[in-house]
């Protein structure tokens, strides 16, 4: 490999050879996660360009810089090709490995390992990036029986995810999205340079050519904000408030969408009012009619207008006040006073006027109530009437699917503060109060969502359900409805060694893997043996303090022994964090491999039905590499997890792509990975016994299968009865009770009842219950982020933001010379005002300073940047929390693309 | 109102930290007690001190050749 040669690495414009053998395969993308469909052209057996797949469903041919450059990581010189163990006598962070074989690196797992189950499983922990094959990983602990397993969403997505799911049961992106073929009016908040990058470049050019108004609000006028009619530059960490004073508009001047909420959300439903009464803030339910599902009880009341009483809800004939207090007649609860959701939401926002929200957005109150205004009239009338028939849950039939075509795409610029969950909750109730959710030019949700509010999966409850040679009893990772479902030990303290699911941490649904290391290291709340990483650089994904994180990695015990006793990284490159671990697993590209992106996980699914898709190895393996899956199914193996072991006792999987192929959910259910051509014969899907030619038929179908539903189940996907009771046979859905959405949410308000002593059972700590009351609170509201609130602001009056640059948006590493060349300064973009108020001048070299350390850049002017306040950086990390510690700005691409950086955010917000 | 449109500490003063907030930041798991640099993910509170004569002495980034063009960066 010509690594030192000053002759390019990869000539791509050097003419073809007359007489080479050529070939193109078709494979899906890896280089962020959209996954989109390459096609892969090859050379006598070299890779020689990738280019889009014209007849995949997701980019439809379109390639990105991104994609096109997954070349430059096949070629890396940094490619791992060997297992290494670390040196004995050598210091973990000295790089110093002999090369090992698979046997050997296999044995010393499996002995390790074996040990560990048989004693006690959680002394094992398991940590993945953004894998997209979480499905396995969280199979593998769970057989496993540790409870400590995670991937970096604790603190990437999961305020949105969880602040969505929780109100309307499902999110955007992999969950759900605007539907701009419909839509009048997008409006994009908090959304990144390249996120969901093909496929939303193809819908909004889509969209703008079909005449729809676009408007961008965001700090910075990058990326898709270059392209929106109009910007609206707002301060960071300030998006609640505007979307608070949103819907005070909305109320105030009646632009809400009243139908949609009376029958698709708890608006109208009755809330306990007396605030002296252990019951207050929740539903009130009528105990004489059936609950239906003990989980999703349905016994609810309105209070009916027409007959001025208490009625079940959804009653035929009936219609239920939104607005008052009523005080119940008689039953159980006589002479109780009750409030529809409805008034307590409005009541909530009607001092979050657009003056109120001026002062914290800097957007003028003018702009604001024009805004929502534009919303709210767009969205009543510029109605859609498709004729399309269904039937609701209530056995209601509808000629036409209605829509509201006013479409949102939000992400982690709202929901990566430390405010995010409950800004994310405005959010999702503003589109509702449009009447936007899965409807046509709204919100539109993809499979398997919707799921229940909140879903069905919960963690254990119990350090009973950790058990040696035992799997776990529950999942590693759920969704708590309530105190009862936090994972804690009989002190109440945490039992899963990142404290999720534990008081700290209550709705921390995706894991805390920013905390593995740390309490690993202190011992907080047990330490462990063994801690195995993959395709995640945990200097960075713990904490943003990589000089600290190298500090506990080395740290020893007093015994001599290294207070983590054992890491193991699995990486397909070289990287700071490779260099700390005592064996180094070498994982292949996604070229090399088999891969699922599937509905068990986050699939590929679009607005029209679900889709799945598959990766097939284009490439041989490069050196020893082998697929992590290939690792974990036989660890799994050699280890006898009872799911991948058949009765005798011998492995009942030969290798991944025939665990893929032969997995079931549970014996006979027909279930399994992937969707597409299931059934002996290929010739059934979603559900079917297993096709022994599934791969093949992927392959020959652009590796992707896509499933069109009937039209009358595309749409009020949560209150549908076909498509729930087609989801329900399909497993897509436990339950088939309509999905209501949660404008008041009863799961918030049991913390807080809890935490203020109203519940029976389970209380937080002391010193946990002022933090539990206060954030949990069951109606969205706004706080001041916790690092303006910690911050001196005469002396620190800036904000500066990160983002990654549209060519590294979730491009996972940095190992991509091409990518890295696009952006080959990292300026600090400040507007023209604030930098020549602080006397800088175009292309300065500055100090930018923080109260957490100071970094040096170049200044470079830009009016895209919030003009009040604010600087922005195109850095892939962020520069003034970087400090001295860091060492180079691939360190920081790379342990920001792993996983975007940090989240106390998430920490914080997980909690809330 | 300070610039970035919060109410501000008097100069120089030490800002008291509301309930919650100051709980959630010295609480055991917090982003205080693992270690962490800073609350918010992708926005920090800082301030531009360069001002006249302070610009860094630092060198000029070169605005030559990319002479790497297509082979890899080794940092």
């Amino acid at each position: 490999m010509k690594i030192f040669s000053s002759a390019p690495l990869h000539d791509p414009i050097a003419p073809p050879r007359p007489g080479a053998h050529k070939e193109i395969r078709n494979t899906t993308c890896y280089m962020c996660a959209c996954r989109c469909g390459i096609r892969v052209h090859l050379e006598d057996g070299k890779l020689r360009y990738i280019d889009g797949n014209p007849e995949h469903p997701l980019n439809q041919g379109v390639i990105c810089a991104k994609g096109s450059s997954g070349i430059m990581k096949q070629y890396s010189p940094a490619r791992l090709t060997q297992p290494l163990k670390r040196k004995a006598g050598s210091e973990r962070g000295a790089g110093q490995f002999e090369p090992i074989s698979w046997d050997e690196a296999f044995s010393m797992l499996e002995q390790r390992l074996g040990e560990i189950r048989a004693t006690d499983p959680k002394q094992f922990a398991l940590y993945t990036g953004r894998d997209q094959m979480q499905a396995l990983t969280g199979l593998f602990a769970r057989q496993f029986g540790t409870p400590n397993y995670a991937a970096h969403g604790g603190f990437c997505s999961v305020n949105m995810a969880a602040g969505m799911i929780y109100t309307i049961g499902g999110s955007f992106w992999e969950f759900g999205g605007p539907d701009l073929d419909r839509a009048r009016l997008f409006v994009m908040i908090g959304t990144a340079e390249d996120h969901h990058s093909n496929p939303l470049k193809i819908a909004i050019a889509k969209f703008k050519r079909a005449g729809g108004r676009f408007v961008s609000i965001n700090p910075v006028r990058t990326g898709y904000s270059a392209i929106a009619d109009e910007w609206v530059p707002i301060r960071p960490g300030t998006d609640g408030a505007l979307l608070l004073a949103f819907m005070h508009e909305l109320i105030r001047t009646g632009l809400y969408d009243r139908d949609f909420l009376v029958r698709y959300s708890n608006a109208g439903q009755l809330i306990h009012a007396d605030e002296d009464r252990d019951d207050f803030g929740l539903h009130v339910r009528d105990a004489s009619a059936p609950e239906v599902n003990a989980m999703y009880p349905q016994n609810k009341l309105w209070w009916d207008r027409l007959s001025d009483r208490p009625v079940a809800t959804h009653s035929e004939g009936a219609d239920p006040y939104l607005l008052g207090e009523f005080t119940l007649p008689d039953g159980e609860h006589e002479g109780r006073k009750v409030r529809p959701a409805f008034d307590l939401l409005a009541e909530r926002v009607r001092t979050c006027t657009p003056e109120w929200a001026e002062g914290i957005t800097g957007i003028a109150a003018d702009t604001i109530r024009r805004l929502a205004h534009e919303m709210g009239i767009t969205a009543r009338d510029q109605r859609i009437e498709l004729p399309i028939a269904w039937t609701d849950c209530w056995g209601k039939e509808h000629d036409t699917v209605t829509g509201n075509p006013v479409a949102f795409h939000a992400m982690r610029g709202l929901a990566a503060h430390s405010n995010g969950f409950q800004t994310i909750r405005a959010l999702a109730c503003l589109m509702s109060l449009l009447g936007t959710i899965d409807r046509p030019g709204g919100f539109r949700h993809k499979a398997p969502f919707p799921r229940a509010v909140p879903p069905s999966a919960k963690p254990p409850s119990s350090p009973a359900a950790i058990k040696p040679n035992t799997p776990l009893g529950g999942l590693p990772l759920g969704w708590p409805a309530s105190p009862d479902d936090l994972f804690l030990d009989e002190a109440g303290g945490p039992v899963r060694l990142d404290k999720g699911f534990s008081w700290e941490h209550p709705l921390s649904v995706h894991g805390l893997m920013h905390n593995a290391i740390t309490n690993a290291w202190r011992g907080d709340p047990y330490p462990i043996d063994t801690l195995l990483i993959f395709m995640a650089n945990m200097s960075w994904n713990s904490t943003m303090n990589a000089s600290e994180v190298r500090r506990m990695l080395n740290d020893r015990r007093e015994d001599g022994q290294y207070k983590i006793p054992f890491l193991v990284v699995c990486d397909a490159f070289q990287s700071e964090m490779t260099a700390f671990a005592d064996l180094v697993l070498p994982d292949t590209t996604y070229l090399e491999r088999h891969d699922v992106m599937s509905m068990l996980d986050r699939p590929i699914s679009e607005f029209d039905g679900p889709v799945d898709a598959v990766r097939v190895p284009v490439l041989p393996v490069t050196g020893d590499c082998k697929p992590f899956q290939e690792v974990l199914i036989e660890l799994a193996s050699r280890l006898k997890l009872p799911a991948f072991t058949k009765a005798d006792g011998a492995r009942k999987f030969r290798d991944y792509p025939d665990f893929i192929v032969n997995f079931e959910t549970e014996p006979g259910s027909g279930i399994g990975y992937l969707a597409g051509w299931r059934g002996a014969d290929g010739s059934k899907f979603m559900k079917g016994e297993p096709n022994p030619r599934q791969w093949e038929m992927y392959a020959q179908n652009n590796c992707v299968f896509h499933y069109e539903l009937p039209r009358s189940y595309q749409y009020m996907r949560n209150w549908n009865r076909g498509y729930m009771q087609w989801a329900q046979r399909t497993r897509l859905r436990r339950f088939a009770e309509p999905v209501l959405i949660q404008l008041w949410s009863e799961e918030l308000q049991s913390f807080r009842s809890a935490a203020q002593g109203r519940r029976p059972g389970r209380r937080p700590p002391e010193h946990l219950r002022a933090r539990i009351e206060r954030w949990f609170d069951p109606l969205p509201f706004w706080s001041v982020p916790l690092e303006v609130q910690a911050s001196d602001l005469q002396k620190y009056p800036l904000a500066a933001v990160t983002q990654r640059p549209m060519a590294m948006y979730h491009s996972w590493d940095s190992q991509n010379a091409w990518l890295r060349q696009i952006h080959t300064h990292n300026y600090l973009f400040v507007n023209p005002k604030a930098a020549r108020a602080a006397g800088i001048a175009d292309d300065d070299w500055i100090w930018v300073e923080s109260q957490w350390g100071k970094v040096r850049c170049q200044c470079r002017f830009s009016e895209a940047v919030e003009p009040a306040a604010s600087a922005a950086s195109a850095r892939p990390s962020n520069p003034a929390r970087s400090g001295p510690g860091t060492r180079s700005a691939r360190h920081r691409a790379r342990g920001s693309s792993r996983a975007m950086p940090t989240s106390r955010n998430a920490v914080s917000c997980s909690t809330t | 109102m300070n610039p970035a449109g919060f109410p501000t500490a008097a100069a120089g003063a030490a800002r008291p930290l509301p309930v919650g907030p100051k709980d959630a930041i010295l609480q055991p798991g917090s982003a205080a007690r693992i270690g962490a640099r800073g609350f918010d993910m992708h926005t920090i509170q800082c301030r531009l001190p360069s001002g006249p004569g302070q610009a860094c002495a630092a060198r000029t980034p070169g605005r030559g050749l990319r002479r790497h063009l297509t082979s890899p960066v080794r940092s």
